[in-house]
């Protein structure tokens, strides 16, 4: 133990701490510090930046025998208050800095220092700041963040007022289309947000901790468990295995393919008879501290019968692979498509033929924030549970049979959630949480160190994919035949979803009259495959969108102008045979025109043997909402107050707060109600109706359409017959209800049949990527220079949010062109060896054009954006490498030394 | 059904099973699949799915020692197929497509393989292949072993170098004059390597100090081919006595051996899920009935051997083996294009979706139950059981759409209702020691036979025969409401002990067949059993030797003396019987068994059109339903009543059944007469709405049989409109519309009104709303 007298913001405060301790834990356990995050927990991340005697340090890894006595720190907490805000929050404010947040307290903690010892640096400055001091940001894309400290340092500098910069409403009073901050910006920027961390810490005094015993093998029988040592432990309560489990023991992917060969009931909440995957969990130990559970975890002994492990599709498809769930075939679904006439005549016949092998591999979510939760019985006996969880009512019944509990009592609620990406659309601590406080009846906390994060959390499922175009002489093409096989890892759920989208999203954007092909879904023993930003379309259009570019290279013409030629016109359909709901892919690319004949222009200028300068294209496309008819439900009530909102519109951190006060707020204009008065509850099963869960880009159409409706049913039921609006007491004196629940459903929409026809999503997004790189002719190390996007996302709901989502997205791109996988599992088991893009990696120069095509099925207009920015922006990168340096890479990712081997072969 | 059930089930399924020659082959080709594709002159494609398995496919096919074709089905028939010849040709015509062969990553361990013959190189392409840097050590100057013994004629040396090409594109190291134990030190090899493939040959003088046996045959694990020095592994024909050398099996141990090194290397279990490699046995059953059998194809040219036409006509003998009894002989299996292991599967499914499209709830709620299947099943699988279970899980989940079976339950709940259910002692007694329970159909269709039965019973039997008219639960036991089945069981039982627990005399073999799995409390002997005892009526002159063709009930399928009776009784009444084919136990269901006509009307009928198409003679049944459900597709069907109670044959045969409204008018009717008939009891007085008259067309008349609408729903439909005004005008007809919803169905009813309760019907439709639930991801 260690005593220190350290001065905290301002404070001196005398601690006693364990000399082995960090500095986060006890700011956050000791002293309550909570804005302080932890995220990597091992220096790579920035989420627990401090200000130590003037210098940023990352308090995760400063144990407090480094700590001085009489240090003097400064945290979040000390650099400004929700009343008084320092500029630097302001700005971080202003410019949607804070998407998730939970990088935003450790940033501005940083700019900060960075503005006190440099009051007028450059954008490169702060730029080098934030790589220098391993600030990671993985929603924002970075530039907001820029954007935001030289604001900052322009008003600390007197050149503008903080009134000046901060947000104002416009005279019209309008929310929609507008800038203003989400209303969870505040508490993010002061560090008074609490995350799932937070609130665990801050949980009643008999609360267990849970460390969890996991395989350290990807594939084996289970022989015995035996817990007896390490239910002796010290701090002990219990140790729980499959035998406690109180229901099914699986976690169900609700939902089956009638002609999905595998059951849906593959993955166990704790292992029983097999261990699936490196990660999975075997038994829960339940104790008074983390560190007790995890010495006591460790003592549990468990034998296994090894397997062979099957780490890919191909192995898992080889005839001598044996199955990895006994009974279900390791292809266990297969997709075709079958549009228009038989292809292979007409490839028979084609003027111009191409085709080639595609892949992009397992990339990590990498949220700032590890996955966190925790359960208790609430008041009236309910088995609660609070997680990252996006999808509280799909994750509700995925785990209410495997745990056994009666669905009334069961309740889930999502907690602030520092990213997620897709990741939480899975279930992945709830049901542990479930098993441990059902067996012990006490509140449990279950915090992921960023290792289990990277490890045990689905990941992108990879696609191996072989594509084929035939096209005419003029380039229109014809024909396409297709074959992907998805490596899904070793739980089926959601599997043959994404699956079928191989089959809605290669060549989409294209009018492709005629196009077979066939995917398959592969159990293998790798990460499970989870939902992903994109969900499935980065895969599918990276190989269609490479091989475009195969076909311009073959045909010597523009890539962009063969791009033009076949886009979506009136009378196109999209792969399955439906009418696309908007045609601006032409128009979008008019918008990029300038740039990419500028960018070839400056690439060519620039372009020398040691750094070649290349500029690539593609274009993007993906569905918004879920295949049929999607639907969504939100209630309105009218307060004494104002408008209450009850919806279940989940938070990855892209933003639902401003998404359903926008949309509600546009609903409500009528009453001219302010936003301030529009109350949002959200996120909890025994609260907020079933809005669906939030992925696919569904929210702001399907559960914006819901709000919308509600809102208009509010207003209806207020208006008087001259046309002004009842009062609450008013409605109450007349006895009109005053709750709506607003209900949409896609009913246009029908899910796709056996040949993946039909017409699956009610809106699209469209975009047009340009990308600018240059490629280190002696390293292979490519660098992104710029990135241009010209996108139609509907009408926009609010522009903070929707660039934020465009950069962050665009830069998650960058990372999956060039650096991010999950593969190995021995190396890539950080964020910085998974390749998490970090200030530098990603362009300053982001540019976003918009094309607002209003949609007729989406709320006033608006489709969704999160997953469009994500669609192909990684195939416009390896197509620009292409421009520069003639390498093809369809492996991804393009590792230096792939494109450098490469280089060398085409040499 | 949980997981361990299902799997029970489905292993029971053996048309998934391999084809004899699949499984004896050591290295699995697919021959089958191989003969499709040659059959059909599809040389490419069926070389495609010889050379996917056999990394070597020009010399297998010349040297291959064809395990498969000791056990192929054709053999039977004619005989075995001549399957390397056909490869041979396959290979000889298909187009060059060189397929790319998927190589999985790079691996840090090396292998090394002593030995260049086909094992050993068999080892090195999988190894390779798997990605492990593979060496092969060969003490020749070339690699091949003992290939190089066939002559040039059998195996010609181009085919040898072209095929042993593979072993560079996988990236195999090869060392030749390589003499291990001379040049190299086994030893050294052993610590240089990972692991070791010992396939020396035949002549191998070395065995490295590897255990032997006394033939001096290097000992090896059968299962893994692990040698007795750990990470070493032995095969091919250095373990193998002189005769039983075979050089597809050396392959196979090559196979084997690099499983067994890639599990080694990656230190996991040796042994486990390892049953199906090498030669196995198939469960597959296959019927050769019928099959014409034929000789080989004879080879016109033998150097060439077999020409593209001969092959295909080779392959064309190929039986295409798979099981499929049950499907051959079910149109229900057969309707949904799967078989039973498949079906369970989605029945499964069904079952265990929280949330989502339920697709198979059509396919558990048509299978007639009748246990056909069960039948003709060489290992008894029973679908019917499954999907009864199946729809009593669903019932218990809440989750049986209510339109499957609304119908039905309905029209049972009617005959166990008051205006039509009664039970009686025989007419002046007080005590009865036989009860005659004619079932609610037979009540339904012939209520004129149900009484001169009963006469003849009171007759012919002494110590009083009673009387009972109700269902016997049937349709809740066929839908899977247990529980109301449970209702309907006890209300009988107790209706039957308040008269003394008589001895059920059963009209109809559903009631027979329910008393006797469910009821067991409940003595039962079938109404032909007991008048074949007591003879017939008697009449006037025996009929000339007329033939019927005779159309088991499905569920007297087991009753076998009840099947006897009723041939004896049409011998005794002089008539010849033709039995078709599908009859006793292995007969049909007429299509209203398990209520499949209420789930799927157009299956049940083609199921019907399927059974009437066996035979051209009039069809004889001894169930109500089976006889007005033949007649309603148009056959010509006699109830065995219709012939003891000498009904005029034509008329009997022709009759057509009574609409639904018409059976449930009967009972009641029956109930009515009977009463007052036989006991002298008064009938109760009728409803307001029953007093509504409807004028209703042919046409309309069957499109409510067609929509199973009754005319006391549109009497119900209409009343309720009436009395409430609550009806629609339409301005252009003059025609009402009301609709009603009494229960789960919706009644829709177009009229006119003529005065007072007269009304002309135009229209009805219902609707019964599947309710499904819809949210996905």
């Amino acid at each position: 133990m260690v005593k220190r007298v350290l001065n905290i913001n301002g404070i001196s405060r005398t601690i006693i701490a364990s000399s082995e301790a960090s500095l986060a834990d006890v700011l956050r356990r000791q002293l309550g510090l909570t804005g302080t995050k932890v995220g990597c927990g091992m220096a790579q991340c920035g989420a627990c930046s401090v200000i130590m005697d003037g210098k940023v340090i990352r308090s995760c890894v400063t144990k407090m025998k480094k700590v001085e006595d009489g240090a003097h720190i400064t945290t979040i907490e000390g650099i400004g208050t929700a009343e008084k805000l320092h500029p630097v929050q302001l700005a971080w404010m202003v410019h949607g800095g804070a998407q998730c947040g939970f990088c935003s307290p450790g940033f501005i903690v940083s700019a900060k220092a960075l503005l006190d010892e440099n009051p007028k640096p450059s954008r490169e400055d702060v730029r080098d700041w934030f790589q220098k001091h391993r600030n990671a940001c993985r929603c924002t894309g970075y530039k907001p963040l820029v954007d935001a400290v030289m604001d900052a340092a322009r008003i600390l500098r007197g050149e503008i007022t903080a009134e000046q910069l901060a947000f104002k409403l416009p005279a019209d009073g309008r929310v929609w289309g507008g800038k203003l901050p989400r209303p969870s910006a505040l508490a993010k920027v002061t560090g008074t947000c609490d995350y799932g961390a937070d609130l665990g810490l801050k949980l009643p005094p008999d609360a267990l901790q849970l460390a969890l015993v996991q395989a350290k093998v990807s594939h084996a029988n289970i022989l015995a468990i035996d817990a007896s040592e390490a239910e002796k432990m010290p701090g002990v309560y219990k140790v729980l295995t499959h035998r406690d489990v109180k229901g099914k023991n699986r976690i169900t992917g609700l939902i089956t393919f009638p002609t999905n060969k595998g059951d849906g009931w593959d993955r166990p909440i704790l292992c029983d008879k097999k261990v699936f995957q490196f990660g999975d969990a075997i038994a829960i130990v339940c104790a008074d501290t983390v560190e007790n559970a995890k010495t006591a975890a460790a003592k549990v002994n468990v034998s296994l019968e090894e397997l062979p492990a099957y780490m890919s599709a191909p192995a898992a498809m080889a005839d001598d692979a044996i199955e990895i769930h006994p009974g279900t075939p390791n292809i266990y679904f297969e997709q075709k498509i079958a549009k228009g006439q038989d292809t292979k005549p007409l490839m028979d016949q084609a003027a111009f033929v191409v085709e080639d092998d595609f892949y992009v591999g397992r990339q990590p979510h990498l949220p700032m924030e590890p996955d966190v939760g925790f359960a208790y019985y609430d008041e009236e006996g309910r088995l609660t549970i609070h997680s990252k969880s996006i999808g509280i009512h799909l994750h509700h019944a995925m785990i209410c049979p495997g745990l056994g509990v009666e669905p009334e009592k069961l309740r889930i609620v999502q907690n602030p959630a520092g990213g997620t990406f897709g990741y939480k659309f899975s279930p992945t601590i709830e049901a542990l949480l479930g098993v441990a406080c059902m067996a012990t009846g006490r509140p449990v906390c279950l915090n992921f160190d960023y290792y289990q994060q990277i490890t045990y959390t689905g990941k992108r499922s990879p696609f191996f994919m072989h594509l084929k175009f035939g096209a005419d002489k003029e380039g229109k093409i014809v024909a396409m035949e297709s074959d992907w096989s998805v490596d899904h890892g070793p739980y089926s759920e959601f599997g043959d979803l994404v699956t079928l989208r191989g089959a809605q999203f290669i060549g989409a954007g294209y009018g492709i009259p005629n196009i077979r092909g066939i995917g398959r879904t592969v159990c293998t023993n790798h990460a499970w495959g989870s939902a992903f930003r994109a969900y499935g379309s980065p895969q599918s259009e990276f190989s269609s969108e490479v091989l475009i570019d195969e076909l311009a290279a073959k045909m010597g013409v523009d890539p962009l102008e063969l791009r033009y030629k076949n886009v979506y016109r009136k009378g196109d359909t999209t792969p399955n045979g439906c009418a696309p709901d908007a045609y601006s892919l032409p128009e979008l690319i008019d918008k990029i025109r300038p740039a990419y004949k500028a960018a070839l222009e400056k690439a060519k200028k620039e372009s020398t043997p040691e750094v070649k300068r290349g500029v690539g294209v593609s274009i993007g496309i993906y569905g918004c909402g879920l295949d049929g008819p999607d639907s969504s439900e939100a209630v309105f009530e009218l307060t004494p107050q104002g408008v209450t909102v009850y919806s279940s519109w989940e938070d990855h951190g892209q933003g639902a707060d401003m998404g359903c006060l926008a949309t509600a707020h546009e609903g409500l204009r009528p009453l001219g109600i302010a936003p301030d008065k529009i109350r949002l509850v959200m996120n909890d099963t025994a609260v907020t109706p079933n809005s669906g869960p939030a992925g696919g880009s569904r929210s702001q159409v399907v559960t914006g359409q819901a709000v919308r409706i509600g809102a208009e049913m509010l207003v209806n039921a207020m208006k008087k017959p001259d046309g002004t609006f009842r009062t609450y007491d008013e409605m109450v004196a007349e006895n009109i209800p005053l709750r709506y629940s607003g209900k949409w459903v896609a009913s246009t929409c029908t899910a796709c049949d056996e040949n993946a026809q039909g017409n699956p999503f009610p809106v699209y997004m469209y975009g047009a990527f340009l990308a600018e790189v240059a490629v280190d002719a002696k390293t292979g190390k490519t660098r992104v220079t710029g990135m241009t996007c010209a996108a139609d996302i509907g009408s926009i709901a609010n522009r903070l949010v929707v660039d934020g989502q465009m950069y962050g997205g665009i830069v998650q791109g960058i990372g999956l062109a060039l650096t991010e996988d999950f593969e190995d599992l021995k190396k890539h088991t950080t964020p910085a060896a998974c390749g998490l893009p970090y200030v530098k990696d990603a362009p300053d120069k982001i540019d976003i054009i918009y094309v607002e095509t209003p949609r007729e099925h989406g709320p006033f207009g608006a489709a969704g954006v999160g997953e469009l920015p994500l669609t192909s922006p990684h195939a416009a990168i390896i197509n620009a490498i292409y421009n520069a340096c003639g390498v093809r890479i369809t492996h991804l990712p393009a590792l230096p030394e792939k494109v450098k081997a490469a280089l060398q072969g085409a040499r | 059904m949980d997981q361990d059930e299902l799997r029970k089930l489905e292993e029971r399924c053996i048309q998934y099973q391999p084809p004899n020659c699949a499984a004896a082959c050591p290295v699995h080709v697919d021959v089958r699949s191989m003969m499709a594709q040659a059959a059909r002159g599809n040389f490419t494609e069926a070389a495609g799915v010889f050379r996917k398995t056999v990394p070597f496919p020009g010399i297998v096919s010349r040297v291959c020692d064809e395990p498969c074709r000791a056990v192929c089905k054709r053999g039977d028939v004619g005989e075995p197929l001549r399957v390397a010849a056909i490869e041979k040709a396959c290979l000889d015509n298909a187009s060059e497509v060189h397929a790319k062969i998927p190589l999985l990553p790079k691996r840090e361990s090396r292998v090394a393989i002593v030995g260049g013959g086909l094992s050993g190189m068999s080892a090195a392409f999988e190894l390779a292949r798997k990605g492990y840097s593979t060496v092969v050590f060969e003490q020749e100057p070339r690699l091949g072993g003992s290939l190089w013994d066939y002559s040039e004629e059998k195996l010609p040396r181009d085919v040898i170098a072209e095929d042993l090409k593979v072993l560079s594109k996988v990236g195999v190291e090869v060392r030749l004059n390589a003499h291990v134990g001379r040049d190299q030190p086994f030893d050294v090899l052993c610590d240089e390597f990972g692991a070791v493939y010992v396939a020396a040959g035949p002549q191998a003088h070395d065995a490295f100090g590897l255990a032997r046996d006394e033939d001096g045959r290097v000992t090896v694990d059968p299962a893994t081919l692990a040698a007795s020095r750990e990470g070493v592994f032995a095969g091919g024909s250095m373990r193998r006595a002189e005769g039983q050398r075979s050089p597809i099996r050396s392959i196979s141990d090559g196979r084997i051996a690099a499983t067994s090194i890639d599990r080694y290397l990656q230190k996991v279990s040796l042994t486990a899920s390892r049953a199906a490699e090498g030669s196995v046995e198939s469960r597959l059953y296959t019927s050769t009935e019928g099959v014409e059998p034929l000789p080989a194809t004879p080879i016109g040219d033998a150097r060439q051997g077999y020409s593209s036409e001969e092959a295909v006509r080779e392959a064309s003998r190929c039986l295409q083996c798979q099981c499929l009894e049950c499907v051959k002989v079910c149109e229900y299996l057969n309707s949904f294009r799967g078989y039973p292991k498949k079906y369970i599967r989605q029945i499964y499914n069904n079952l265990s979706i929280v949330m989502g499209h339920r697709h198979a709830n059509k396919l558990i709620n048509s299978c007639s139950l009748c246990g056909l299947c069960g039948e003709v099943c060489p290992e008894d699988l029973h679908m019917g059981l499954v999907c009864r279970k199946a729809r009593e899980t669903m019932v218990e989940q809440g989750r049986m759409p209510p339109s499957a079976h609304d119908f039905p339950l309905r029209d049972m709940q009617s005959s166990n209702s008051e205006t039509c259910a009664f039970a009686r002692h025989q007419p002046g007694t007080t005590s009865s020691r036989f009860l005659f329970f004619p079932g609610c159909q037979l009540v339904a269709s012939s209520p004129k036979h149900v009484r001169n039965a009963y006469a003849l019973l009171m007759r012919n039997l002494s110590e009083g025969v009673g009387f009972m008219s109700r269902c016997c639960g049937a349709p809740a036991q066929w839908s899977g409401r247990v529980e109301l089945f449970e209702e309907t069981r006890e209300d009988f039982l107790a209706s039957w002990r308040a008269l003394g627990s008589p001895l059920v005399i059963a009209a109809c073999s559903t009631c027979h067949d329910i008393f006797r799995t469910h009821l067991s409390e409940v003595p039962v002997v079938s109404l032909w059993e007991t008048l074949d005892n007591l003879g017939l009526p008697e009449r006037e002159e025996k009929r000339t030797r007329e033939a019927v063709a005779v159309h088991d009930a499905c569920t007297a399928r087991h009753a076998t003396a009840l099947q006897a009776s009723v041939r004896s009784i049409l011998g005794r009444l002089g008539l010849e019987i033709e039995e078709l084919p599908l009859s006793r136990e292995k007969t049909e269901c007429c299509g209203y068994g398990g209520l499949m006509f209420f789930a799927n009307p157009e299956l049940a009928k083609s199921a019907i059109r399927r059974r009437i198409e066996e035979s051209p003679r009039d069809y004889l049944t001894y169930c109500a339903m089976c006889r007005d459900y033949l007649a309603f597709s148009g056959k010509r069907a006699l109830h065995l009543l219709d012939l003891i109670f000498d009904t005029p044959w034509d008329e009997a045969a022709l009759r057509k059944g009574p609409t639904y409204s018409q059976r449930r008018e009967n009972r009641v009717r029956l109930k009515n007469g009977m009463l007052r008939e036989l006991w002298g009891e008064s009938t109760p007085q009728e409803l307001r709405r029953e007093t509504i008259r409807l004028r209703i067309s042919d046409d309309v008349q069957q499109l409510m049989e067609d929509r199973l609408i009754l005319i006391e729903d549109l009497q119900q439909v209409i009343d309720a409109a009436e009395r409430s005004g609550y009806k629609l005008l339409d301005p252009v007809t003059g025609h009402f519309i009301a609709h009603d919803k009494p229960a789960g169905v919706t009644y829709w009813v177009e009229y006119s009104a003529f005065g007072n309760n007269d009304f002309l019907i135009h229209n009805a439709y219902s609707h019964r709303m599947e309710i499904t639930e819809d949210l996905k991801p």
